[in-house]
């Protein structure tokens, strides 16, 4: 027999004398089987005792004794609770223990609105949700609130009685066990109380449906009723508030995926990284390469990120081809080459703003909820990072208003602390349960979802666009606060993401960037805004992990910079801006020269016709007008990879024949 | 710890250091920062210091230990210390002095801290066969000719030893230094110089005695040789790079010190003397008449009771050398140079074989103290004549750098620079004899080169020192240490590739003091568009990074930039 269905009132009724029992009896007692006699020595020096308050009798004449049967009920019932240690050691085990214990499969599966599966995978099922704040959430929820509604509507709690006498008792039991914050011993429960019968049935109704737990306590052996104690804890704990604004130092902001992209594009443009011959992806000593050319991060931005060198490149390689920036070029299986198009180059030519903007503009465009965006971009540069849009599909939600409506909730130049803010929004603003996201959620995966489940989710929601969007975009800028903590900010880029502003501000922190006369560029403070506007004429030479990176200004970056659209004027226009000090005169006069010494040639086949004297090469070149182009004596050339064929019928006529070379 | 932003340094994970030389804490910083890092550069901004396995034994030897050094760097520092860092600096400091080299009852003794370390030691392929009898559990006997290849394979296997083992007296020389020249002058060590000879000395105990003292050129590194002569009283063998600079060693002994002619010998191909100070140099000592034969020079080390081994620019010491110096360990060695960094790598064998370092003075401190010239850097591009440009670009690679070098366009150059500098004393250099006998005849200065008969060499050189000659052209001789103190004009016409060794030898040959503004030129002339370009790239990022303020300039630029 389940704990809910003992007759509790009989239990009640019961109470005082088990309580009145010395903690040997009571220890004695709990050893006998409520129905079946047993040998009278095995009660010992507690026979006496346990007889003298009714609670055996002899039988067998005197032989054997057996529970007298007004106690049977609370000794079913004891040892049933002896059983439980969901109150000692709670956890999801002790929990299911409990539940195999207590409830039977068809018990469980009417927890869950009748859904199938086998006995251990429904008691996983209804452990999660009897851990949730929002299993008793909706018998504790004023009528006529969200929660109320949502339990009437088939939640993620139990169904209620029908009795709503016994609904309000359990309410009633409910909210004293959230005050008392600790199980409560049940005798103290029937003490006062002017009806034992609507209690009893109230017991049974409650425990039934798990919105408190019986027990024993270890010491007594004395019966308590409480609520399982971390959802008892979920529902006990505060409510985020609304995070408090913080002072900063040293905020850090970094475009990284700009940075990534322009790391990327730079080689694709100056010496094109090998691809494997699928082309699908880059060989490993490219990608290691293009993985030291890329920013150090900052260690708490790179604990922040969780992502590795390897993915941040591969995030870089899949944005620039899926813009078209960058294509796969050359012969599969023998040199295949990730190189830019003319569009990369165009987009890199441009200045570090205009850069970022047109991957922002990308962004607002792929807005659903703004008129005339979305749908024709693919995954990388969609507004919603790729994980939120997988896991919301199913809820067919319009996340972007509320979203916007997060960020935008921060004024500018305000920091908070993260983690405060997630939980504040995911606890007080959490768009999911209003939108129905839990009952939505629920058809397609294993019932409604809890309000943790829902809050874990919008949490995960905001902080993937916080990383992979505002952060990456040079949206958001962040800086360590309270030891360890992450505090953050929406910059003027992020409020244009957001389609809160119309323009932003973009500007390389100069300040404390040295250009020194060995050609080296030294960062005395971190700054990525200006790492990734150096990139692109600079080599990256790793050191350090945080402060101090370097870059070296080599004849090869500034060849590659040339080749990939820069000129001398505004790199040394971008050095001015960035370095504290004069750029030194020899690294000025250096740069120009290098550009200087840049020429661009046009490649173009040609079909060469050697001919065995001058005067044969003359002949050709008046047979076959403007398409020949002498280049020597007896060589001329015509444009193209074979001879056209009204041309070589022209010079036929005129007595040129024209053959194969030999060899 | 809380880390001031206007802090100088910061320090990276992969040991080195930045320091940033506008910060007010800058000079402080670099001070202390010289005793356990290595200046690997110094150019007008950031100067970059490096902490290697080396310098923190070198600041273990010198009594600064582990604390004394994180604590420097967490003081000065912008940013936390990189726990990496910390770690290696707590591993380098820890490993010093746990094995030790010291006299018992007549022997030579490695004594070792632990068994465990000893036992490690003992079954090091490289260490075994140079120990001897086995004392105890932590004590070796060493065979006191294994002294110096023992401490070799020491560092190399990362337990340098402290070597406490003193040294041999040698033969007694009394010898002091003279207040006033015997040319002429007073005479006083600077206080750099007295603090370079007193830190090798160390009172004459056997924590001093063997080391290296870092100075830059022009810093009077001969002087502080001799003042620790002067200190240590006893016969000494003085090693150099070149007849010319133990010419000049001659000189300097004979006019600052009490020694007479006839106490100072000098062992060359034309004289073989051997007196109580003898000079001599590393080619005589490493002469073999075939590549099969034996070194017959290199029994010098043992033909006197030497007191002391000064080897001067000990950053040139060839390998024959090291491995005679292996055996001499019982015998006081002052390293000279200016810089630790050897081309080879074995500044481990430096460590190990002549001592730790002693002391390194910046230059820059001495140039702002006025005891070395400013020195202004120009590279000056020269086109190729249009005639040669074909034949240029048509040349063999091989060919092409010497084609640059010897541009007949630089010519008109020089003519230029020695016009813009008509009293000051010019030196013009190349690397190629030809080229600098047509320009010395072109121009009507006399030229010097390795073929110069010695008196005419000494003639010139007096010439010139004596004002008498404004100008002088010389080969590759002038590379290794020329005293030609009135020099104020450097013009390099070739240089051999990019080698940023030649480079400071012959920077060094303008940064003596000077009258005046204290100013030294030195320009380069680099053919324009061509190969030498490239390597001339090498030599300019190598005076940058000394700290050198580094100009380009275009012939007809001369005109409108300032000398």
């Amino acid at each position: 027999m389940s704990l809910a269905r003992v007759d509790w009132r009989a239990v009640l009724d019961r109470l005082p004398a088990w309580h009145a029992l010395s903690l040997p009896a009571r220890e004695t007692a709990l050893t006998l089987p409520p129905g079946d006699p047993v040998p009278l020595p095995r009660l010992g020096e507690r026979g006496a005792e346990l007889e003298t308050a009714s609670l055996v009798r002899a039988v067998d004449r005197g032989s054997r004794v057996e529970v007298a049967s007004p106690f049977r009920p609370l000794l079913a019932a004891l040892r049933r609770m002896k059983r439980s240690q969901v109150f000692e050691r709670p956890g999801r085990a002790a929990l299911e223990r409990y539940l195999a214990q207590q409830l039977s499969v068809r018990e469980l599966r009417e927890l869950v609105a009748g859904r199938p599966g086998a006995g251990h995978e429904l008691r996983r099922l209804v452990a999660s949700r009897a851990s949730s704040r929002s299993w008793v959430g909706g018998l504790l929820a004023p009528e006529g609130s969200d929660a109320a509604a949502r339990a009437a509507d088939g939640g993620s709690g139990p169904p209620l009685p029908a009795d709503s006498r016994v609904v309000l008792e359990c309410r009633r039991l409910v909210g004293g066990l959230v005050a008392a914050g600790e199980p409560v011993p049940a005798v103290e429960l029937a003490a006062e109380h002017p009806d034992r019968d609507l209690l009893a049935a109230a017991l049974s109704a409650g425990l039934a449906r798990l919105w408190f737990l019986a027990g024993l306590t270890p010491d007594g052996r004395l019966p308590v009723v409480g609520i399982y104690p971390p959802a008892l804890e979920r529902i006990r704990r505060p409510r985020a508030g609304r995070p408090r604004p913080l002072e900063v130092e040293r905020p850090y902001r970094s475009a990284l995926l700009l940075d990534e992209m322009t790391t990327v594009l730079v080689a694709a443009v100056a010496d094109p990284p090998r691809l494997t011959r699928s082309g699908s992806r880059l060989f490993a000593r490219a990608r290691r390469e293009l993985e030291e050319a890329l920013a150090p991060l900052p260690a708490p931005v790179a604990r922040l990120l969780e992502s590795s060198r390897a993915d941040r490149v591969e995030r870089a390689v899949l944005a620039l081809s899926q813009l078209g920036y960058v294509e796969s070029r050359g012969r599969p299986g023998e040199d295949l080459r990730l190189a830019a198009t003319a569009a990369g180059e165009e987009w890199l030519a441009e200045d570090p703003k205009t850069r970022l903007q047109a991957l922002l503009d990308l962004l607002r465009a792929s807005r659903r909820d703004v008129p005339g965006g979305g749908g024709f971009l693919k995954e990388t540069i969609r507004f919603l990072p790729r994980r939120t849009r997988r896991d919301l599909q199913l809820f067919g939600l319009e996340l972007e208003g509320p979203l916007v409506e997060a960020y935008a909730s921060l004024e500018p130049g305000q920091f908070v602390q993260l983690t405060a803010f997630l939980r504040h929004r995911a606890e007080e603003e959490n768009p999911l349960a209003v939108l129905g996201a839990a009952r939505r959620g629920g058809r397609a995966a294993r019932g409604p979802l809890t309000d943790e489940q829902l809050e874990r989710l919008w949490a995960e929601v905001l902080y993937d666009f916080f990383a992979e969007r505002l952060f990456a975009l040079g949206g958001a800028a962040v800086a360590v606060v309270e030891g360890d903590r992450l505090a953050f900010g929406v910059t003027d880029a992020g409020r244009y993401l957001l389609g809160l502003a119309d323009d932003f501000e973009w500007q390389e922190d100069g300040g404390e960037i040295v250009v020194q006369p060995d050609f080296e560029v030294i960062f005395l403070a971190p700054s990525p805004p200006a790492e990734a506007a150096l990139g692109r004429f600079a080599r990256r030479r790793q050191k350090g992990r945080d402060f101090g990176s370097l870059f070296h200004i080599t004849r090869d970056s500034i060849f590659a910079a040339a080749a990939g659209g820069l000129t001398a004027e505004r790199v040394l226009a971008t050095l001015d801006r960035l370095s504290s000090k004069p750029v030194p005169g020899n690294v000025r006069r250096q740069i120009e020269e290098w550009f200087a010494r840049c020429r661009r040639v046009a490649a173009e086949p040609a079909t060469l016709l050697r001919c065995p004297d001058r005067d044969t090469a003359l002949l050709l070149l008046a047979a076959g007008g403007g398409a020949l182009e002498p280049l020597g004596e007896t060589v001329v050339a015509v444009r193209g990879k074979r001879l056209p064929a009204a041309l070589k019928r022209k010079l036929r006529a005129a007595g040129i024949f024209v053959e194969p070379a030999s060899g | 710890m809380a880390h001031p932003r206007d802090n100088p340094l910061i320090v990276q994970s992969d040991h080195t250091v930045l320091a940033e030389v506008d910060s007010p804490r800058f000079a402080e910083a670099r001070d202390r920062l010289l005793a356990f890092a290595e200046l690997v550069k110094s150019p007008e901004h950031v100067h970059t210091y490096r902490i290697t396995p080396l310098s923190v034994w070198n600041a273990r030897a010198a009594g600064i230990g582990e604390e004394e050094i994180v604590g420097t760097l967490e003081e000065l520092g912008r940013y936390p210390v990189p726990d990496n860092v910390r770690a290696e600096i707590a591993a380098y400091a820890g490993r010093f002095g746990r094995v030790r080299l010291v006299q018992e009852e007549g022997r030579l003794v490695l004594e070792v801290d632990d068994g465990a370390l000893a036992e490690l030691l003992a079954r090091q392929d490289a260490i075994d066969p140079l120990l001897g009898e086995r004392l105890s559990t932590t004590r070796f006997e060493v065979p006191r000719l294994g002294r110096g290849r023992l401490k070799q394979a020491l560092v190399e296997i990362g337990y340098p030893a402290e070597d406490l083992a003193g040294y041999a007296a040698g033969e007694p020389l009394p010898l002091s230094l003279l207040p006033e020249r015997r040319a002429g002058g007073r005479f006083a060590l600077r206080d750099y110089q007295r603090e370079a000879a007193d830190a090798f000395h160390a009172g004459g105990t056997s924590r001093g005695g063997s080391g290296v003292v870092v100075l830059p050129c022009g810093a009077g590194k001969t002087i502080v040789g001799m003042a620790v002569m002067a200190r240590l009283e006893t016969s000494t063998l003085i090693l150099t790079t070149s007849v010319t600079a133990a010419r000049q060693w001659r000189r300097e002994l004979l006019d600052k010190t009490t020694l007479e002619e006839d106490q100072i010998g000098e062992y060359g191909s034309a004289a073989k003397e051997i007196r109580p100070v003898t000079i001599s140099t590393y080619q005589m000592l490493t002469h073999r008449p075939t590549k099969e034969d034996g070194f017959p020079h290199m029994d010098l080390f043992e033909r006197r009771n030497w007191g002391l081994v000064v080897y001067d620019e000990v950053h040139l010491l060839p390998a024959p050398v090291f491995q005679v110096t292996a055996g001499l360990q019982a015998r006081r060695r002052l390293g000279l140079t200016a810089t630790l960094v050897r081309e080879d790598g074995r500044e481990g064998d430096v460590f190990a074989l002549i001592g730790p370092k002693k002391v390194d003075v910046p230059w820059r401190v001495l140039e702002r103290q006025g005891w070395v010239a400013e020195a202004s850097c120009a590279e000056v591009r020269v086109p190729m004549p249009e005639e040669l440009q074909m034949s240029y670009a048509l040349a063999k690679p091989r060919q092409r750098f010497r084609m640059a070098s010897e541009n007949p366009a630089k010519l008109g150059v020089v003519r230029r620079l020695l016009e813009r500098h008509p009293e000051e004393p010019a030196l013009l250099l190349s690397a190629y004899v030809e080229q600098i006998r047509g320009l010395a005849r072109e121009l009507g200065i006399p030229v010097l080169t390795g073929q110069t008969a010695q008196k005419r060499r000494d003639r010139i050189f007096d010439d010139f020192r004596t004002g008498r000659l404004k100008a002088l052209a010389l080969s590759k001789i002038g590379n290794f240490a020329v005293d030609l103190p009135d020099a104020s004009v450097a013009i390099q016409v070739s240089g051999t590739f990019g080698s940023r060794q030649e480079e400071a030898q012959r920077l060094g040959r303008v940064l003596r003091p000077k009258n005046g503004d204290n100013q030294a030129h030195f320009y380069t002339l680099v053919s324009r568009d061509t190969v030498e370009q490239e390597f001339a790239l090498k030599r300019q990022l190598f005076l940058c990074e000394q700290g050198y303020e580094y100009r380009i300039l275009d012939p007809e630029e001369l005109e409108a930039h300032p000398a």
